[in-house]
Parts: C-alpha cells; sequence; structure tokens
C-alpha cells in the first residue's frame, strides 16, 4: 500500500525553526500522535537547534477544519495537508 | 445580514464598512469592541505587532462561536467578526467584534463571550516588535485537550490555561543552521 505524502505548514513560535512548510511520508492509517514524533524528526532534521520537545507537547494538529484529535488516522488520500499549531494569543 | 459573519483581513480594519453589514433595523441594541495593538507589554515598549493566522480554520472557529453565542443568547442576535493579519502598527485595529441585539443585554453577554472564546480558541499568534529592535513570540493557550481545565464549564474555559513560561535562552532559541 502506497505511503501518504504529508506537508506540515508551521505557525507562530515554529516558524523559527524552519521558514518552509515540512514534508515527509508515513504509511497509511498513521495517527496524529504518530505524526507528532515524524514533525519532531522533520524540525531537527530543518533545525539542528530544535529541542523544544515542550512546545510540540502543547501544539495540536489540525486540517483546514478542526484539529485532530490524537487517535485519528491519516487518510484515505494521497496526500495530506496539516498546520501544527502552538498555544494560540489572539485579539 | 443574516447570523454570523466571520473573516480573517489582510487589510485595516473599516469599522464604519463592517457596521453597515448589520444595518437592518430589527435591532436596538449595537455593540461595538476594537481589540487596539498597544504601546507597552510586560514593561516593554512595544512598536509593532506581527499576527500569524491560519486563516481557513480562524474564519471557520469564529463562526463557530458566532453561533454559539447565537444559540445561547437568542437567534436575532447578528455578529461580525473581523481579525487582521500581518503586521500592524501600535493604535491600529487587530480585531473587531460587532453584535446586535433586540435589547442590550444580549449584545453585552455575547460580546463579552465572543471576544474570550475567540482569544482562547482561534488559531492566531502575536509576534511583538519592541523598540529596542528585539523580536518575540508570545506564550498563549494550548488547543491541546489534555493541557485545558475540561472539567470547566465553557464560561471558566475562557481562562483555560496559560502555558508556562520558559527561560529566556529557550525562548531566544532560534534556528542558527539556517543564519
Amino acid at each position: 500500500m502506497s505511503p501518504i505524502r504529508v506537508e506540515v505548514r508551521l505557525f507562530g513560535m515554529f516558524r523559527k525553526y524552519s521558514s518552509a512548510a515540512l514534508t515527509f511520508e508515513v504509511p497509511r492509517g498513521t495517527v496524529v500522535s504518530a505524526v507528532r514524533k515524524r514533525i519532531a524528526e522533520a524540525l531537527r532534521a530543518a533545525c539542528p537547534t530544535f529541542r523544544d520537545e515542550r512546545l510540540l507537547e502543547v501544539s495540536v494538529l489540525a486540517d483546514e477544519q478542526r484539529v485532530l484529535d490524537d487517535g485519528d488516522a491519516l487518510g484515505p488520500r494521497d496526500r495530506i495537508s496539516l498546520a501544527i499549531l502552538p498555544p494560540v494569543c489572539g485579539g | 445580514m443574516q447570523g454570523v459573519v466571520a473573516r480573517v483581513a489582510s487589510e485595516p480594519i473599516r469599522t464604519a464598512a463592517v457596521l453597515a453589514e448589520l444595518a437592518g433595523g430589527e435591532n436596538g441594541a449595537e455593540l461595538l469592541f476594537h481589540g487596539v495593538v498597544r504601546n507597552r507589554n510586560e514593561g516593554r515598549a512595544v512598536k509593532a505587532v506581527s499576527y500569524d493566522v491560519f486563516a481557513p480554520l480562524a474564519e471557520q472557529t469564529f463562526r463557530e462561536i458566532g453561533d454559539e453565542a447565537l444559540a445561547r443568547w437568542g437567534p436575532d442576535l447578528r455578529v461580525v467578526i473581523v481579525h487582521r493579519s500581518g503586521r500592524l502598527e501600535v493604535g491600529e485595529v487587530s480585531v473587531i467584534v460587532v453584535v446586535s441585539s433586540p435589547h442590550r443585554d444580549e449584545a453585552y453577554l455575547a460580546s463579552r463571550y465572543v471576544i474570550e472564546q475567540l482569544k482562547v480558541r482561534s488559531p492566531i499568534w502575536k509576534q511583538e516588535h519592541y523598540a529596542d529592535g528585539d523580536s518575540e513570540w508570545l506564550l498563549g493557550h494550548s488547543l491541546r485537550a489534555s493541557e485545558t481545565q475540561a472539567e470547566e464549564p465553557p464560561d471558566v474555559q475562557l481562562h483555560a490555561r496559560t502555558v508556562a513560561p520558559r527561560d529566556d535562552s529557550e525562548r531566544q532559541d532560534r534556528c542558527r543552521a539556517r543564519g
């Protein structure tokens, strides 16, 4: 079964670690909590000085319609665009 | 207009145009809230603030909050929410919330509800630019359920958990590998 190509857009405090979105592949059915670990790896690849694990821990993954739960599985599309959202402070 | 209007704007908010969206004559109370970039925060002189916004989800969140206000204070309520993105100078309007209702009580309650919920639920981030040339992303409210106090009623969740500050060296830890 072909993997899913994941693009993760960075916002807020994450922008200081990479100016571009992160991209990687995961097996179909991968859950959000596992994607979070892949994001940590991708951030370290993009920025070797990244070690803000706490920021990742308090952040959520979302698509354009909703915040995803850690147990949600990715699929069935071949490509998916997500965003990693650090703690918010609008207004 | 009917119900809720919600959007993210990259251009300055034109208050008169936003108010015109509510025109209709059926509501006797009209309440306007402006969020404005202020010139100091936690003792530091602020020159400007950059707003980073995940616009599609932010607009979806605004609509959900507006719909919740209608569910709580009646279907006659009208709500307009507009939030800026990009760099704003001190004194510029960052967010406008306009609520109209048949009577003033509902307008005051709904307006407060909308702005407080917006601040802790909308995917928006602020980077302050200081007079000394430094810039810093502000800490905020986690959207992760395990980081909030889920047992609290909605109005208390307005003040949901703020992420604990880290030491300054970590805050300033930018990626030097990319220059």
